[in-house]
């Protein structure tokens, strides 16, 4: 005997003025069939619920193995109620954003009852089992209300319970699927090893337990006896034919079960025990069940499988990120490079234009009347790869006061060209007008004298890329036109003779 | 005067002008220029926001606190903390430079970019100092205090840069207060500077060029072409006044006095050394100011062209022998004078303060000693039959093993000699080096300084205006070039070594009117490091030593 209720009342409110269950006793024995039918709101689905510890009575016991369900902790009952029973209910009540096999392992899960990979495996197990092994993954609202009501089957027995609650199981169902749920109820009626209890207005699958109560206004008659009150005293209704098969069913053992059967019946117990086994059966058992939770692995993903599939996630997010970081290290390389080209070019630029075109005052000579000319040179020492200057422009200056003075300065001949293309040294001159009345004397009598030499310069003729300008900045002191040596030399020393004009080297 | 191009990055002397490439390569999409930020902050939000479940805005939060702001983002107000550069990876220093043409000099802090302090001379009566260059003596503590001395170059090379000045007509160039050939000695206390001596005032020898401690910091010697003097002294501390140890002037008389000019110097003639004395009645030389100047000018790199052509006014330009440094060897109390018209060395032992030998640095001249003839109390002549080249900077290496050089003008090369030996006049030249660049008159070999070990000698290289010196380093166990740094800065003049040996500092002058700064890079690895700011047309620069041992490596050995 597993269970046995006794005197089970429930009311609401005060008194007995809404008393939905009245003395209601029986008694649910291993693998024992129990079917309660009457009228909507004779109080089956309240009795039910007593038992299955889901409302407490009002008055009377439910008695679990001997021990007092209702007297027990409340965390006890919970556990009781998570492990040792299953419930399927009017309504299929899946968790419409969970697929089926996540729907039917969730109570494991939830309780704990088995790892993960075990509940994934039973699960898989048991929709197998159910005929929804090609619906494992479809979502509820994928499904039909008979598929639904397979699923809350199975996941009623997710937990291998010692007892089963059905609360009209067939309700909302077609004819055809009625006939199929009803079927299956009657298979694993005969393959579990848990006793059941089905509340139904389906008289078909009430006839099939082994002892059906009828309930009607709140009172529990047994089945055989007209609709007279249900005796607490007279615990055992059990009819004789119900009870003789009962009783066969009872006496036959596991191992004398078909191979299919047998499977079955191992899958309706709890897994451990299954797994445990040893001896060739045993093996076989534990085979199939390897098989599954291998199988089953590829479909966990909910509890269990979130630090795996977070692992993906955050797997995928780095290969993605490093994915970035390469795009933009290669990126940065490759403007790196570019730069590095470039500032190359520009460096090999200003060195074409600035050391290896070299540019000076080469001389000065008098051509009468303050005019000098004024020879500048430019020196290509590359060898024979010209160097073109673009829009060259000389400027002559001399300082009066603390200002530079702009003097007329002429070019002659080739100095005048837009492009001087420049191979070797090659010396360009210009006429300087010197006539100016009063300057400074940096050094006493000597002009102090300013050339600007603007240039483009390009190895190319017709640049297609940058061009180097190159100011350069001539300094020389030069001596009047209408100066004597003699009176220079009263003033200032000289190793010969004053010279015309005196380069002053940067430094 | 060709217009520039306003939107051309420019500086006196250079411009590039784009004219068609972009500066930089970019990706286009129809959303605009497509650059690897965008990228990075489309796939880190797309990555962030698949994990988070959020938008984009979330995203481009999380993104914006692992990498920064993206552009354009409002960025919080930064702190001047945080906004200093760090310059910490150089070194515990204190780099100490002139500031030329700004008459004075400053002293920076290398551990965290600040200026600690700085001088200007003419703040003390001197109406045209040209601060030229320097030497630090060594302190065990810098940041609390220590000594240098500064020498201004002559007044009136104000004149030769091309600046429209009107110092002459305004009176400036005094010749005692404005011409330079002040010798400074200078105190930082730990917050200021101040102005201890001015040595020329106090001995009455007013030097300008090369300041250079003695390795045991006992003294130091000033050298000056300009006036062919070379001057070793005492040294001093605080209040105390530096005492002179013996002064030279150095004069050449050539054989062909009257032919060309030039020929005064290459036809061979001889130098005659003579040992300058006190006046009894003052305790003081007769050499301050513009007095013994044998040119109006100093004298100048490739101003040995201007002796040569008649161009170079004074009033004593064929005797001119080009004494405008002096160096000391790291081991042996000897100090070698450099003659720049000749190329040669002149050492003087300063146990005795006597010349004893002479060496020449030129391909083409005697690789053994030149005799030093002792003439008379405090003369002494050299005779040089062969004159070839032009010289310039030179420097012992830190070991004492050897010394070298360079060779200018007519040569470019540089002069390699054993030096090991206590006795100079065994010093021979062992070879000639010559970088495979130094073709013509430029690019040239100028100033020298070498790694903490010896093993690489590092060499200015001089180009002409406007274009950008280089750097050569090279090998002192095979003497061959092993790296070059191209266009570093126009005008580069003295290297310093960081004293624990990780990075080499170029400063870099512009000729007074162009770019300066200081260059970096590592002493081992031959890596640029890059830029430090630097004000200042330097011609010198040195790392505040904190012991003798690194004062060998300061402006000791090499100039």
């Amino acid at each position: 005997m597993i269970l046995r209720a006794v005197g089970l009342c429930k009311r609401y409110g005060d008194g007995a003025k809404c008393e939905v269950v009245r003395q209601a006793s029986l008694t649910l024995g291993e693998r024992e069939f129990v079917s309660i039918v009457g009228p909507s709101g004779s109080g089956k689905s309240t009795l039910l619920a007593m038992i299955g510890a889901l409302a407490k009575p009002t008055e009377g016991q439910v008695l679990l193995d001997d021990q007092d369900l209702w007297a027990s902790p409340e965390r006890t009952i919970a556990d009781i109620r998570c492990r040792s029973m299953g419930f399927v209910f009017q309504f299929f009540s899946l968790l419409p954003n969970l697929r089926a096999i996540d729907n039917v392992a969730l109570p494991a899960l939830l309780g704990a009852s088995m790892a993960a990979e075990d509940a994934y495996a039973r699960a898989q197990a048991l929709l197998e089992r159910v005929g929804l092994s090609e619906r494992m993954s479809a979502y509820p609202g994928e499904m039909s209300g008979g598929e639904q009501r397979r699923v809350a089957i199975a996941r009623a027995l997710i937990n291998a319970p010692r007892l089963l609650f059905a609360d009209e199981p067939t309700s909302d169902l077609d004819e055809d699927t009625e006939d199929d749920i009803i079927t299956l109820l009657e298979e694993l009626r005969r393959e579990t090893p848990c006793g059941m209890i089905i509340v139904t207005h389906n008289l078909e699958l009430a006839k099939r337990a082994d002892r059906m109560y009828h309930m009607k206004h709140g009172m529990l008659y047994a089945p055989t006896a007209p609709l007279a009150p249900h005796q607490p005293s007279t615990l055992s209704l059990s009819p004789p034919p119900v009870a003789a098969a009962y009783s066969t069913l009872k006496q036959t053992p596991v191992g004398s079960l078909g191979s299919d059967r047998r499977e079955n019946a191992e899958l309706f117990k709890p897994a451990q025990i299954s797994i445990s086994s040893r001896g060739n059966k045993a093996f076989q058992s534990e085979s199939t069940h390897a098989s599954r939770t291998n199988g089953a692995r590829e479909l966990r993903q909910l509890g269990g499988l979130l630090p795996a599939a977070a692992g993906r996630a955050l797997g995928i997010a780095a290969a993605i990120f490093t994915l970035a970081l390469l795009g933009n290290y290669s990126v940065l390389r490759y403007q790196h490079y570019k730069i590095a080209l470039e500032q190359d070019r520009l460096s090999a630029l200003e060195d074409l234009a600035t050391s290896t075109l070299k540019s000076e005052i080469e001389s000065i000579s008098q051509l009468g009347d303050n005019h000098y000319d004024v020879t500048i040179y430019l020196e290509n020492t590359s060898g024979d790869k010209p160097l073109y200057v673009l829009e060259p422009s000389v400027q002559a200056f001399i300082q009066v006061g603390s200002e530079w003075r702009e003097m007329p300065l002429t070019p002659i001949d080739k100095a005048t060209a837009a492009v001087l293309k420049v191979v070797g040294r090659q010396s360009y001159h210009f006429d300087l007008n010197a006539k100016i009345d009063k300057y400074a004397q940096l050094l006493p009598h000597y002009m102090h004298v300013r050339f600007t030499n603007s240039m483009l310069i390009s190895p190319e003729s017709r640049p297609q890329k940058e061009l180097f300008q190159r100011n350069d900045n001539y300094f020389i002191y030069l001596k009047p036109d209408n100066l004597d040596d003699a009176t220079i030399t009263k003033d200032v020393r000289f190793a010969g003779p004053p010279p015309l004009w005196i380069w002053m080297p940067p430094h | 005067m060709t217009p520039s191009d306003s939107s051309a990055s420019k500086k006196e002397g250079s411009t590039i002008r784009t004219i068609a490439a972009p500066a930089s390569l970019q990706l286009f999409n129809r959303h605009g220029a497509l650059d690897r930020r965008k990228i990075l902050q489309g796939a880190g939000g797309g990555v962030i926001g698949a994990i988070l479940g959020g938008g984009g805005a979330r995203a481009e939060g999380f993104w914006s606190r692992l990498f920064g702001e993206p552009a354009g983002a409002p960025s919080a107000q930064p702190t001047a903390q945080s906004e200093t550069p760090r310059f910490n990876a150089l070194g515990d220093y204190l780099w100490l430079t002139p500031t030329k043409l700004g008459g004075g000099a400053q002293l920076q802090d290398l551990a965290s970019g600040k200026t600690m302090a700085w001088i200007e001379y003419w703040n003390y009566g001197d109406s045209c100092p040209i601060a030229h260059h320097l030497a630090a003596f060594p302190s065990a503590e810098p940041r609390k205090g220590f000594e240098f001395i500064n020498s201004t170059q002559g007044g009136q090379n104000a004149l030769i840069y091309g600046i429209p000045s009107q110092l002459r007509e305004h009176g400036m160039l005094d010749p005692l207060w404005g011409q330079g050939n002040q010798i400074y000695r200078v105190g930082f206390d730990g917050q200021q500077m101040n102005l201890l001596e001015n040595i020329a005032e106090t001995t009455g020898i007013g030097l300008g060029v090369h300041t250079v401690i003695f390795p045991d910091a006992s003294g130091f010697s000033v050298s000056d072409g300009q006036k062919d003097i070379v001057a070793f002294f005492s040294r001093a501390t605080g209040i105390q006044k530096t005492k002179v140890l013996a002064a030279f002037r150095f004069d050449w008389i050539g054989d062909e006095p009257n032919g060309a000019l030039a020929d005064n110097w290459f036809k061979g003639g001889t130098v005659r050394i003579t040992q300058l004395v006190m006046a009894p009645e003052t305790g003081l030389y007769d050499y301050r100011g513009t007095k013994g100047n044998k040119l109006d000018w100093e004298m100048v790199p490739m101003g040995e062209y201007l002796a040569y052509t008649g161009q170079l006014p004074g009033d004593a330009v064929r005797s001119l022998t080009g004494s405008d440094n002096c160096v000391h060897h790291p081991i042996h109390p000897v100090s070698l004078v450099t003659l720049r018209m000749f190329a040669v060395g002149v050492v003087i032992d300063r146990t005795t303060m006597e010349p004893v030998a002479c060496i020449s640095s030129p391909e083409g001249t005697s690789k053994e000693n030149i005799p030093v003839k002792k003439i008379a109390d405090g003369i002494w002549e050299i005779r040089l039959d062969t004159v070839v080249s032009s010289g310039h900077e030179c420097g012992f290496g830190p070991n004492g093993k050897w010394f070298a050089m360079t060779n200018n003008t007519r040569q470019n090369s540089m002069g390699i000699f054993n030096c090991l030996d206590r006795d100079p006049r065994k010093w021979t030249r062992i070879l000639n080096f010559k970088d495979s660049h130094w073709v013509g008159a430029t690019p040239s070999p100028f100033h020298i300084t070498y790694s903490m070990d010896g093993s690489k000698m590092f060499v200015s290289e001089l180009h002409q205006k406007p274009a950008k010196s280089a750097i050569v380093v090279v090998d002192t166990n095979t003497w061959s070039t092993i790296k070059r740094f191209e266009n570093v800065g126009v005008d580069c003049q003295t290297m310093h070594v960081t004293y624990d040996g990780k990075y080499v500092l170029q400063i870099f002058s512009g000729f007074q009117r162009l770019e300066g700064g200081t260059f970096v890079f590592t002493q081992d690895t031959l890596e640029p490091v890059g830029y430090m700011p630097n004000f200042g047309g330097h011609h010198d620069c040195v790392i505040v030593p904190r012991n003798n041992q690194e004062l060998i490596h300061s402006r000791c050995t090499t100039v």
